[in-house]
């Protein structure tokens, strides 16, 4: 009836690691885009971007990630009977959302963490708002950022996990369907978990290099980073 | 196309079960996780080189998988080795590990914000160890790790949420449910979210209040 | 009270302390100056074995720190510590953080402990203070309360690090002023400070350390009004 586990198994799995990467670099990157722009806008003194930005953020980041893939997938379709989204798209639409909203956060605490005076120092030789931003806030903001950007990209990565309930064959789905073929669901989710623990550790390990060195860290709570998950 | 919410309304017990369920495992799986992360802290910051090495792994570990395997490695790797094991237990089981790494650093984190200062003067009047811990960290460091673990009690309920797809009766669970009894996908949808939404607000609000009362004595965040 | 023989102090590869030898007599009052990094401060906390010694001897009030066998808390009691930045603990109120020691490490019954809290919080002046937190008091206010702390144990020797550098200059005279109180009752006290004015007016010696070394030492007179060593001399003609 089953099919032990075997090498050939490996190879639905690491192709699944592969557009486990795949998704989180389209939705990582878009996310990020839109995250800057939340973050920015999160710390705006105009307060109709910040209190736009903050409700996206605040929403998004107060359900679960779960809740919001059904959305799109499901909810979406029904909402406007001409889209058509594949499930590649609909993951992608779905972890950028959610990824918009963790790194606006993070872009906000970091913002934040940048120092008043130098803001101060900025408005006081006559720097406009954008370009303060530009040529003072955000490059230091941008240092600051790399800890807490490193804990988003690790998230993301484990949080694509939960794609696989729409079907969308990443590396969990895929250690799925092998774990049904072989009746060996011990095997197939101890490498799953090895997988993406190497690049999860991986990656953290980078962050870890990038604190020695320049000895940034942020405190976790300043960003209400989430831990869990 | 037009929403129906009224659709729901024989629903919302339904609904409010699976909210209750989600609580009920957070709070569960936030008390046995906190506890074991004491044990993994106090492994991990400990003498022993086994220990240290076992508690540092096992917060690696945890730490850098998605917990959805994790689930699934209790859910569908249990019975592989012959325990029988519920929706349920499998989710207690796998939230509380998960979490239990979580606090771990939490812990970490808190106690190693502590300012070496006082350490140092309570040594300075001749305190011995177990004395300086108790009367002069544990609060300072309590007041660090307060507002970083009802956080994390607000993300593990928002997690609770995957136990859904190994069955677990909570509200995800009974939001699909609905939606495919009722066909009003993105109503159930909406009203489940908005219901995660507030649950969580309520979670930050009572903590962030919660905080301003306990530690009156800390002037701005970390002491 | 205190004799120091050739202390060394080295923290990884960098020696901090080359060599140093003195003396303190019962209710001496000895001032250290000297510049950030003379190590005049971790030759404070060798006296009370916060930083360890990695060669030479220091016996305190008759206990010899180097000896093994010598129990540190016991030094500790005898031995009273006010360092730059308070450290008060920031849970407990005022007369708690007075009370502590006594009723922790010396055993003293509550009652007495709030006795002797009560009195020595008078004595700084900060009464009225007892069931406030530190994080409501000034700087000045929780440096006199540090100093009712650590007064409490009753201790035979004080020394102060650097007590009012952390402070903001108008509120610096309210801490040297109880400092000053405790020298003319007599406290055997080891203060390491900025202030000069202070140690010209409370000292009975100054040193002055420079580099690891005491380059020079005498009387306020002696080192403030006629310095030998024209390192000495450098220094105080950049901050009289």
């Amino acid at each position: 009836m089953f099919e032990a586990f075997g090498w050939n198994d490996l190879i639905p799995l690491l192709n699944g690691a592969l557009l486990t990467i795949e998704l989180c670099l389209t939705a990582g990157v878009i996310g990020s885009v839109i995250g800057v722009i939340l973050g920015v806008a999160r710390t705006s003194p105009r307060r109709v971007a910040k209190t736009i930005s903050s409700i996206y953020i605040n929403v998004i980041r107060g359900i679960p990630i779960l809740v919001i893939i059904f959305f799109i997938f499901f909810g979406l379709p029904m909402l406007f009977p001409d889209l058509e989204l594949s499930k590649f798209a609909s993951a992608v639409v779905a972890l950028t959302a959610f990824s918009a909203a963790y790194v606006g956060e993070v872009v906000r605490g970091s913002i934040e963490a940048v120092p008043a005076g130098q803001s101060e120092a900025a408005e006081a030789l006559g720097f406009g708002y954008f370009r303060k931003l530009r040529y003072i806030i955000l490059p230091q903001a941008t240092k600051i950022a790399v800890p807490p950007g490193i804990g988003f990209i690790i998230g993301l990565i484990k949080d694509s996990s939960l794609v696989a309930v729409i079907g969308y064959i990443e590396l969990t789905k895929a250690g799925s369907v092998v774990s049904n073929l072989t009746g060996d669901p011990i095997t197939t989710f101890l490498i799953v978990g090895a997988m993406y623990f190497v690049i999860c550790y991986g990656i953290s390990l980078i962050g870890r290099w990038y604190e020695k060195r320049t000895g940034i860290h942020i405190t976790s709570r300043r960003l209400r980073q989430p831990a869990g998950i | 196309m037009a929403l129906y919410y009224g659709d729901l309304l024989p629903f919302t017990g339904i609904l409010l079960q699976g909210l209750w369920v989600g609580l009920y495992v957070t709070v569960i799986a936030m008390l046995a996780g906190s506890v074991l992360g004491v044990l993994l802290y106090l492994g991990k910051s400990g003498r022993s080189r086994v220990l240290s090495g076992f508690s540092s792994g096992y917060i690696e570990v945890f730490r850098n998988t998605p917990l959805l395997v994790q689930l699934y490695l209790i859910y569908f790797g249990l019975p592989q080795l012959g325990l029988n094991v519920s929706s349920i237990w499998a989710a207690l089981i796998g939230l509380t590990l998960n979490n239990a790494a979580y606090t771990a650093e939490i812990y970490r984190a808190g106690f190693e914000a502590v300012p070496v200062g006082l350490r140092e003067a309570a040594s300075a009047l001749g305190m011995k160890g177990g004395d300086i811990v108790r009367y002069v960290l544990l609060m300072p460091a309590t007041r660090n790790v307060f507002p970083s673990l009802t956080n994390q009690f607000i993300l593990l309920f928002l997690a609770s949420s995957i136990g859904s797809i190994i069955s677990l009766p909570e509200l995800t669970n009974a939001i699909m449910d609905v939606s495919n009894t009722t066909y009003r996908t993105v109503e159930a949808l909406s009203i489940g979210g908005l219901l995660y939404f507030v649950v969580s607000w309520l979670l930050a609000m009572g903590s962030r209040y919660t905080e301003a009362r306990l530690f009156r004595w800390a002037r701005r965040s970390h002491v | 009270m205190i004799t120091v023989e050739n202390l060394h102090k080295t923290f990884g590869n960098v020696e901090v302390l080359k060599g140093i030898d003195y003396e303190v007599a019962e209710q001496e009052v000895v001032c250290v100056i000297g510049p950030s990094g003379s190590g005049k401060s971790t030759f404070l906390r060798c006296l009370n074995a916060l930083e360890s010694i990695t060669s030479g001897s220091v016996v305190i009030n008759g206990h010899t720190l180097t000896d093994s066998k010598t129990n540190v808390n016991t030094v500790r009691r005898e031995v009273g510590m006010v360092f730059q930045h308070f450290n008060l603990f920031p849970h407990l109120r005022v007369i708690d953080n007075v009370m502590l020691a006594p009723r922790k490490v010396a055993g003293i019954s509550k009652e007495d402990a709030r006795e002797k809290a009560e009195q020595l919080l008078a004595k700084v002046g900060l009464s009225e203070k007892r069931d406030a937190y530190p994080s409501s008091l000034s700087g000045g206010q929780q440096q006199r309360v540090a100093i009712a702390r650590a007064l409490a144990m009753d201790p035979r020797i004080m020394l102060f690090d650097e007590p009012t550098s952390a402070l903001d200059p108008e509120i610096v005279g309210e801490v040297l002023s109880v400092m000053k109180n405790l020298a003319r009752e007599g406290m055997t006290m080891v203060v390491v400070t900025h202030e000069m004015g202070f140690a010209r007016e409370v000292a009975d010696r100054v040193i002055f350390m420079d580099q690891g070394v005491i380059v020079e030492q005498g009387s306020p007179d002696d080192v403030f009004g006629n310095p030998q060593n024209s390192r000495t001399q450098g220094f105080l003609s950049k901050v009289l």
